[in-house]
């Protein structure tokens, strides 16, 4: 059943460059935006609302609900996409410190999330990671199609841990067989990942970037090294946390199939 | 049942020829250790352990005993917990941070990295800080447009004079710790102290040289290409995977510190930790044992053996007596050790010379008139500071030569003189004369 509704929580002060940004999303979704403002001054409420009417933005705003119960609110409004702002620290202080809306997404499945950088005021750019065991037709094809509608710059990436095999095979292989191997592996899994694209996407062209390293660590610093504004993870891949840890920008959790 | 060897099916098997022999596999062993350009020290040490049990200087069970299993879980323990902060990223951070700090200033490049070099290597062991440390150096002052040697050896220099200051920073200490009974607040408490001061001795001289040779002149005045640098440098880590290995890591630290009060040997403590550390980081175990020096352990292992043999035969005991007959008291034991072990760790490997004074060092303690415990806190200064001496003193400082050639800057014998000994002689005396000096006001 199509909702058509973008939620959005703040939690305190509201963040305005988050707003715009969602803001932005819902124009370009053509969806509602709704808003649940959680312990919010009320001079914000109004500045928010001066806002969305300035921007000519379909909202709603919630602000009876208690933290404590907003997660439970928010799964019952089962919304498209969910966006909640993430603090923005270094990665030593991530360290010692998992963020509040890190610890607060946990446990919400099959809703598409975003975890909004507390500094980002544009989507300009975006990186979809492919995971070649985990990706689904489904997600790619929402995840384009997310890209496509706010009609940014957006790529696709996949990446082949090539160090992982190679310094397998080289323990039962010789080298030059082993390089051979891993070039067939390395073929193999872009093989897999360019026909996912292909099927889910029913022939539209996308770029694909192919990157080398373990991907939780080297699509993170891909985004973070071209900058881009949002890296696109589907939510049931492997080493989830660590790619939204290692990212120091915008997140998007994107589910693997349409349900519950 | 008498145990039948070689020696004794030929008629050589006696006491006596079995004393002798044992005196030759290990001049023999050191020889070949020595003469590094013919022999690798990994082959020469588990020839002569192993020589030794084929000739019956020592039985298969005797051999196994002989290895100190301490030194041996603790510098397999540690290299496994390093191997997953390195898979986490966590000194491409530290490097980063750096850099960023630093701002591209040689003055502060060299002062941070040297502190940053010292401390992780009171904590981790020098080949490992050493390995990190050196590439990130090199790229970063080759892109500023500064020699990378001068800054390079720096680095080595601060790395053993660092390593001085625990239990687990360099390997004579791990022998010292192990063999002599000692605990890693007993280290504390008697060199770092000791090492704090001689580090800043030892930056004011080293600064004081590359300031004086013209290294620490700013090459690179064009602020965006410097700011391009700093935003170039590749830091890809991951979050949790470091999060995992620093609670292990810090857990295991206050273990050190508590371990005589829960009666484990630091080694134990090391190795059930990593295997914590494992379990919990979910990394594959053989992408984590990649990066322990499996080469540094067979060292040990066959070393072990050799000195087993001499211990077996008594040899330890005739040297106790000899020493004793040098050293009368612990005052001047702390500046004859020591000097000694610094000059002799200078020009070859002290981690063989480190593990043969312990032995005699443990038969001078019974028979003795006076307490041998400032002694060992001189080998251990002699032996690591002594590293400093020359570019074969220290294993880190033959990685960091290895490392520094390997990307087109190698280090002379006499580049890494220049700078080391001035550095090490100084060190050595400030280090020896403080705790000379502790022990006179203080008393033994």
């Amino acid at each position: 059943m199509p909702v058509n509704k973008i939620v959005f929580l703040q939690k305190g002060n509201v963040n305005f460059n988050n707003l715009k940004v969602a803001s932005f999303i819902s124009q370009k979704l053509q969806k509602k935006l709704v808003l649940f403002l959680i312990e919010v001054p009320e001079n914000q409420k109004e500045k928010v609302k001066d806002q969305l009417f300035s921007l000519n933005i379909d909202f709603e705003i919630r602000n009876q609900i208690e933290y404590g119960e907003a997660k439970e609110e928010i799964k019952a409004e089962k919304p498209d996409l969910f966006i909640i702002t993430r603090e923005k620290i270094s990665p030593f202080e991530h360290i010692f410190k998992i963020t509040s809306s890190e610890r607060f997404i946990k446990g919400f499945e099959y809703i598409d999330i975003l975890l909004l950088q507390e500094d980002c005021n544009k989507i300009e750019k975006i990186l979809i990671n492919v995971d070649k065991e985990t990706a689904t037709l489904y997600y790619i094809k929402s995840a384009y199609t997310f890209a496509k509608k706010l009609g940014v710059d957006f790529k696709m990436i996949t990446s082949f841990y090539e160090v992982f095999y190679e310094n397998r095979l080289r323990k039962t292989h010789p080298d030059e067989e082993a390089k051979q191997l891993v070039a067939e592996l390395f073929k193999e899994h872009l093989d897999a990942v360019k026909e996912k694209i292909a099927r889910s996407l029913e022939g539209e062209e996308v770029e694909l970037i192919v990157a080398k390293g373990d991907p939780k660590k080297e699509i993170p610093y891909y985004a973070r090294k071209h900058q881009y504004d949002l890296l696109i993870i589907n939510e049931d891949i492997n080493d989830k946390d660590s790619y939204i840890e290692n990212s120091e920008m915008s997140v998007g959790i994107f589910k693997d199939e349409e349900g519950a | 049942m008498e145990h039948q060897t070689i020696l004794s099916m030929i008629g050589l098997g006696s006491k006596e020829n079995l004393y002798w022999i044992s005196i030759l596999l290990f001049a023999g062993t050191y020889a070949m250790i020595i003469l590094e350009k013919f022999f690798h020290r990994v082959p020469a040490a588990l020839l002569g352990g192993t020589f030794a049990i084929f000739l019956g200087v020592v039985t298969p069970e005797g051999a196994w005993e002989a290895i100190d299993h301490n030194t041996m879980f603790l510098l397999i323990g540690m290299m496994i917990i390093v191997s997953v902060l390195i898979e986490s990223g966590f000194f491409s951070i530290l490097s980063s941070m750096a850099l960023r700090i630093t701002k591209g200033d040689p003055f502060k490049i060299v002062l941070t990295f040297t502190l940053l070099t010292a401390v992780l290597s009171a904590f981790l062991d020098n080949v490992t800080t050493v390995l990190f440390m050196v590439p990130i150096l090199i790229s970063i002052t080759s892109k500023l447009k500064l020699k990378p040697v001068p800054y390079v050896i720096a680095t080595v220099l601060a790395s053993n004079i660092g390593g001085t200051a625990t239990l687990i920073g360099d390997p004579p200490n791990i022998i010292i710790g192990s063999l002599g009974g000692f605990t890693f607040m007993d280290f504390i408490v008697n060199l770092a102290p000791i090492v704090v001061v001689t580090h800043i001795i030892g930056t004011i001289i080293f600064i004081g040289m590359m300031k004086y040779q013209g290294h620490l002149e700013v090459k690179l005045t064009d602020e965006k290409e410097l700011k391009r640098i700093i935003e170039e440098q590749k830091v890809e880590y991951d979050v949790i995977l470091m999060r995992k290995g620093l609670i292990v890591f810090g857990i295991t630290v206050i273990l050190f510190f508590l371990h005589h009060i829960l009666h484990l040997e630091a080694g134990t403590i090391a190795l059930f930790m990593a295997s914590v550390l494992m379990i919990w980081a979910k990394e594959s175990p053989e992408k984590i044992f990649e990066r322990v020096e499996w080469t540094t352990l067979m060292f040990f292992l066959g070393l072990f053996v050799v000195i087993g043999g001499l211990e077996h035969s008594g040899v330890f005991e005739d040297a106790a007596h000899l020493v004793a007959g040098v050293i009368t008291d612990p005052m001047s034991g702390i500046l004859i050790l020591g000097g000694l072990s610094a000059f002799i760790s200078g020009i070859v490997d002290n981690i063989p010379f480190t593990m043969a004074m312990s032995y005699v060092l443990i038969d001078l303690a019974k028979t003795a008139a006076f307490d041998v415990e400032p002694l060992w806190w001189a080998l251990a200064l002699g032996a690591c500071l002594g590293g400093n001496l020359t570019i074969i003193g220290a294993s880190a400082n033959v990685v960091a030569a290895g490392l520094s050639e390997r990307e087109g800057y190698p280090i002379k014998f006499f580049d890494f003189v220049k700078q080391g000994t001035p550095v090490t002689v100084v060190t050595v005396i400030v280090a020896l004369g403080l705790l000379w000096l502790k022990y006179a006001i203080f008393g033994i």
